[in-house]
């Protein structure tokens, strides 16, 4: 079984890691919490309440989601060598894991009543999460050349 | 790899922690804060604001809650659903309104959770949506108990006009014939006018007062308001947070005193003959603010809400502000402490059979609230008055609602019956508590003895 191609050896035992569940369910925090910073900055230029109202409801989704991703992350994460040795793939765990518990703290300030529910410490608690959510994911996209690279390591290895 | 994360992770768990709601309520700020010009502490903002739930617990058989040794207490009514305020009519007979809200609109996700929680402390067990009418017995004979009038919609205040029973519900205030002696109310009756908060929409505070002028022209009707503190936007609180007067024969109404958050209660105090209400202040900005109040009502009167509270101590949680309200924002006549939630009030008369000390002035009831920890409330209060003003600090009258960390019962509507004893009612207890002098006590006890022998 010495293939040139170790992709498909190593398929059958990938399990979650073939599978893109985390992938699948980490998009709905990185939007829910972007549409929260957009939210929020309507709120502190109108103060009506509807547009607090749309931010606590998408950050409580967003946690929510993210607390599954992070599940299907972290189970990819110990049962795969190869997606621990990504490049990238401990700075995009890191910016994921302070943005989700910065969200949670984030719901807690949105639940405050009237405007300090946002104005200073919810808006700037957004701000900070959707930068890191950008960062995370701009360090958790696949970059084939880089696979190969760890793909072939692997085989030597065998 | 995973220490790092671990170490941050732990690090915004314990700054949350320490943010979170550890502020314990200070008893002595507590004190201080009784009567005019209380000790504010600044606002502060919370992740999670200070709370401490009562679960609702139930009274022992023969189990009361604690009077003074110069008062005695026995129940008058037990077996209600859910009595929140007492009407007393001419012929002796007492009206006890059961009720409670109707469940709400979850507008947040924090809705979701309070929700239970609340149930937890007894809020939400289902009112009886009717009024249930007490006539006492002569001697110790136990009191009859009949369904007066049913079917009701979170009624709350009630007042009696000539031959005319009217009747706050949550929704609109009503009117029912009525003559002396009748032990139930079968029509339908008449809608006067519908109240802020129509059936299916946001009703925060759902507690309708309801206090007729003493020639009977005008009824007064308390509209509490409809958030904490405007979250759910200024136009949910249009003729909100504010005491309506309502002109009975045309049906007219105005608005005769706003920026009272949730006024209840509301009396004519025997001496000025001027309005005076209890209201419950704004929450989560401290364990010791801001203190609930006892305050007359000055026609056209401001009192602050929801842009400041106590005058012009200022909410940075509204938004727009209005610095020209908050100029003109009326400072309340006496506090009675944070998070006491006083929704009774009745003022003791001149010819009382009460101890001396308990004589001129006005009883308060303090239903309690999760909003502080230790709890504040749980018990009915009296304010010693002099010439129609506030003099004294409250003295405690009907305590031990709250014991074990139990809420066995929450004192909730107040009222004077015939005799001049103390009505209480008791939502979580489903009990009408009489309170009366001990020595009189004696003196029924003496005349029953004779007569049995």
């Amino acid at each position: 079984m010495s293939s040139p191609a170790p992709i498909i050896l190593d398929a059958p035992r990938l399990g979650l890691a073939s599978q893109p569940v985390y992938a699948t369910l980490v998009q709905f925090p990185a939007v829910c919490f972007l549409g929260t910073l957009i939210s929020d900055i309507a709120y502190w230029r109108s103060a009506n309440y509807l547009w607090e109202t749309f931010s606590v409801w998408l950050l409580t989704a967003g946690c929510i989601v993210a607390a599954f991703a992070a599940l299907a992350g972290l189970l990819t994460w110990i049962r795969h060598r190869h997606v621990r040795s990504l490049r990238y793939a401990k700075l995009h765990a890191l910016a994921s894991a302070v943005a989700l518990v910065l969200s949670i703290v984030n719901a807690f300030v949105h639940s405050r009543d009237g405007y300090v529910a946002v104005v200073p410490d919810g808006l700037a608690l957004s701000i900070i999460v959707a930068i890191l959510m950008v960062l995370a994911t701009w360090l958790g996209w696949p970059r084939p050349h880089l696979v190969q690279r760890v793909q072939s390591t692997h085989a030597g290895g065998l | 790899m995973t220490h790092p994360l671990l170490k941050t992770s732990a690090i915004m768990i314990a700054a949350a922690c320490a943010l979170a709601g550890c502020d314990k309520g200070d008893p002595s700020r507590q004190a201080a804060q009784y009567g005019n010009g209380p000790d504010l502490p600044a606002a502060k903002n919370y992740l999670l604001p200070p709370m401490k739930v009562a679960p609702a617990g139930s009274w022992q058989q023969g189990e009361t809650p604690r009077v003074p040794a110069s008062l005695k207490i026995s129940a008058l009514a037990t077996g209600l659903m859910h009595p929140r305020f007492i009407y007393p009519l001419p012929n002796g007979d007492i009206l006890v309104v059961e009720s409670n809200g109707q469940s709400q609109p979850k507008m947040r996700p924090k809705d979701l959770i309070m929700g239970p929680i609340q149930a937890y402390g007894g809020s939400a067990a289902k009112g009886g949506n009717r009024i249930t009418l007490v006539r006492p017995a002569g001697g110790n004979a136990p009191a009859r108990q009949t369904v007066f009038l049913d079917n009701l919609k979170s009624p709350f205040g009630v007042a009696l006009v000539g031959n005319e029973l009217y009747v706050a519900n949550a929704d609109a205030l009503m009117r029912y014939p009525y003559n002396e002696g009748d032990t139930k109310i079968t029509g339908p009756g008449t809608k006067v006018l519908d109240l802020p908060g129509a059936e299916g929409k946001l009703n925060h505070h759902w507690t309708k007062s309801l206090l007729a002028s003493p020639d009977g022209s005008k009824l007064y009707v308390g509209v509490g308001s409809n958030s904490n503190i405007t979250e759910n936007g200024m136009e949910a609180e249009m003729n909100r947070a504010a005491i309506l007067e309502v002109d009975r024969a045309s049906g007219a109404f105005r608005v005769f005193a706003s920026g009272l958050r949730n006024p209840n209660s509301m009396q004519w105090e025997p001496t000025s003959h001027a309005m005076w209400t209890v209201v419950n202040e704004r929450d989560e900005i401290g364990p010791d603010l801001v203190p609930d109040y006892l305050t007359s009502v000055r026609d056209g009167g401001f009192y602050g809400w929801p842009y400041s509270y106590y005058g012009q101590h200022v909410d940075p949680r509204v938004k727009p502000q209005r610095p020209d309200l908050v100029a003109k924002a009326l400072v309340p006549d006496y506090a009675l402490g944070s998070h006491v939630a006083s929704l009774g009030l009745v003022f003791n008369r001149p010819d009382s059979p009460m101890p001396p000390n308990l004589r001129e002035g006005a009883f308060v009831g303090e239903h309690g609230s999760w909003d502080r920890d230790p709890p504040s409330g749980y018990k009915v209060v009296f304010v010693p008055f002099h010439d129609g003003k506030p003099a004294g600090k409250p003295i405690d009258v009907v305590s031990g609602f709250l014991t074990g960390g139990h809420a066995k019962g929450r004192p909730v509507g107040l009222a004077l019956d015939q005799s001049g004893a103390l009505l209480v009612a008791d939502d979580v207890g489903n009990t009408v508590w009489r309170v009366s002098a001990a020595a009189a006590a004696t003196v029924t006890a003496s005349v029953a003895s004779t007569t049995a022998h």
